[in-house]
């Protein structure tokens, strides 16, 4: 088969792909969520002595990534599986394309509800959620379902909340430079991993 | 591990920290069902053209809404006895707290079950998380704890939980279930193809004026509350610390505090007896305040001896971390230019700022 055939394949795949997955249902279901977590996110919550953080978990920033998982996670919904049989370096590309649009879109938008509702330090925090919840998007996509998988991402939001004293748990809640480079890390090497086709099986 | 266990020993308390428990646990099960739910669509439905709604009801009861209530009841059984082993006494038990929290949490797993039902995932899980979660979170946050009748999310400014104010927990469950009731009702109308405006009409008014109701009312606080005897005193030294029953275990750290402060002051200038609010407090004594005292009991008395015998509000806000840094509990103060003025000034003039305030008349 010629080059250009090939190309032309592909492309009517993914357009028949992205009206299965009902892209407009998501893209009006991401919105609405987007809407209403900048809303709660605006509401001025006062801070609390014994535990400060406890009502910064309420604001959208951190709601946010836990509401927006559950929607792009259906909306990519296994997105390479009808090639899967005929696993190719062209697959493993689109399932990288795939995730880089998973972290773009839970990054940019959590960082930018943080940024409206919190200004630069909450815009951090949400970065830093966006990429770990991205993570666990990614790297759950492979064994449970994007439902199950969005529960898992809930877990990750409320653990904060109940065991505040261990250390790891806590990345929902406080920011610095470790957390998010790790988060960037983590997802950049299950990035490269699908691209190499021995770790590419265990991931898509 | 540092985890919140302020809930063991106090019964009230344990009925409210089950409702923050429930928001999380509450909201995950919404998620689970909201995804069995969806799954399950089809054979419901198919159910549903061959037999009565009523047994379907009964079906999704057993089957999908039974397990979650069971589990969720078992894991109060479980709190309560932890609570039962370590206070066999308690000042003021009451069932409210645990009956609004229950009614609150299988809020949360009807909202779930109907929103699977009813939405694709992509709406159904986020629309959980939002209800079961992040809406009560931020009521529970928000100050004044007006909002606080519509979550059972606690947290400090929220002082009813510890000698429960029936009236509140009444409104409260009042509002879970009757937005319950009301889901239930529409749903099943909805399934029965027996819409009718007359019905829906009555549903919505019940809802707002239980909504009405509830957010009219005035915000409840610990001041309301009835005044219970039972109670535990320790006291050495002339000094006395009355605390509930539920709090006796603070009552050492508390004495010992109390009798710090009172070896640092003059006797007139001290309080010889503390009284948590809840109890009969006599004429002189300086009152404990509920959820500062599970908080940090140390700090509550600090800031009881500070706000004692006061008219009203001190101009300055640094009784209690000089109070605190003079019984030698605090080594170094703060760096406010009233505070380092107070600490090179004689004995004398510093006592005559302590007692400036207490002395005028009311």
């Amino acid at each position: 088969m010629v080059e250009g055939a090939n190309d032309f394949l592909v492309l009517r795949a993914i357009v028949i792909e992205s009206k299965a997955r009902r892209s407009g249902l998501h893209a009006a279901a991401f919105a609405g969520v987007f809407v209403f977590c900048f809303a709660i996110s605006s509401i001025p919550l006062p801070s609390i002595s014994s535990d400060a953080e406890l009502g910064s978990i309420a604001y959208g920033y951190m709601g946010f990534p836990l509401m927006a998982a559950a929607i792009v996670a259906h909306w990519l919904e296994n997105p390479v599986q009808p090639f899967v049989n005929t696993a190719t370096d062209q697959v493993a590309r689109s399932a990288v394309a795939s995730g880089i649009v998973v972290v773009a879109i839970l990054v940019l938008s959590s960082a930018c509800i943080g940024w409206m509702g919190g200004g630069i330090e909450a815009s951090q925090i949400s970065l830093e959620n966006g990429l770990w919840v991205a993570a666990i998007v990614l790297g759950l996509r492979r064994w449970l379902e994007p439902s199950q998988s969005a529960i898992c991402v809930f877990v990750y939001g409320a653990v904060g909340l109940f065991l505040p004293s261990i250390g790891v748990f806590v990345i929902n809640r406080d920011s610095n430079i470790y957390e998010l480079a790790g988060g960037i890390i983590v997802i950049g090497s299950l990035l490269v991993a699908i691209l190499y086709p021995r770790t590419r099986k265990f991931l898509i | 591990m540092n985890l919140d266990r302020s809930w063991v020993g106090d019964w009230n308390q344990t009925g409210s920290f089950l409702g923050v428990v429930g928001i999380l646990g509450g909201t995950g099960a919404g998620m689970v069902l909201a995804l069995h739910a969806r799954r399950n669509l089809r054979p419901i439905q198919s159910l549903q053209l061959r037999t009565s709604p009523i047994r379907v009801a009964r079906l999704v009861l057993r089957r999908t809404l039974g397990p979650s209530i069971g589990a969720w009841l078992l894991l109060c059984l479980a709190y309560y006895l932890v609570t039962w082993i370590s206070n066999p006494s308690p000042s003021a038990p009451s069932a409210w707290p645990l009956i609004s929290s229950t009614l609150g949490v299988v809020l949360t797993l009807v909202v779930g079950v109907v929103a699977g039902y009813f939405m694709h995932l992509s709406f159904a899980l986020p629309a959980v998380i939002a209800i079961g979660f992040l809406l009560p979170a931020t009521l529970g946050a928000l100050e004044p704890s007006r909002a606080a009748n519509f979550t059972i999310s606690t947290n400090t400014s929220l002082e009813v939980q510890f000698v429960p104010l029936v009236s509140f927990y009444l409104k409260q469950g009042l509002f879970f279930a009757v937005l319950m009731c009301g889901l239930i009702a529409l749903v099943s109308f909805a399934l029965s193809h027996e819409w009718r405006p007359y019905r829906t009409m009555l549903i919505g008014g019940a809802l707002v004026a239980t909504f009405a109701l509830v957010a009219l009312g005035s915000p409840e606080r610990i001041d309301n509350a009835p005044v219970t005897n039972s109670q535990h005193c320790d006291s050495r030294e002339n000094i006395e610390v009355c605390v509930l029953t539920d709090h006796a275990r603070f009552a050492p750290a508390a004495l010992n505090v109390a009798v710090k402060i009172g070896d640092s002051l003059p006797p007139s200038d001290a309080p010889l007896k503390y009284v948590e609010k809840g109890l009969r407090i006599p004429d002189g004594a300086a009152t404990l305040d509920v959820a500062g005292m599970r908080i940090d009991p140390v700090a509550e008395v600090i800031n009881a001896a500070a706000q004692w015998n006061l008219c009203a509000p001190p101009d300055s806000p640094h009784r209690a971390i000089w109070l605190a840094h003079r019984s030698g509990l605090v080594l170094e103060l703060p760096e406010f230019e009233e505070l380092v003025a107070l600490e090179n000034a004689p004995d004398a003039t510093q006592l005559q700022w302590w007692r400036e305030p207490m002395t005028s008349s009311c």
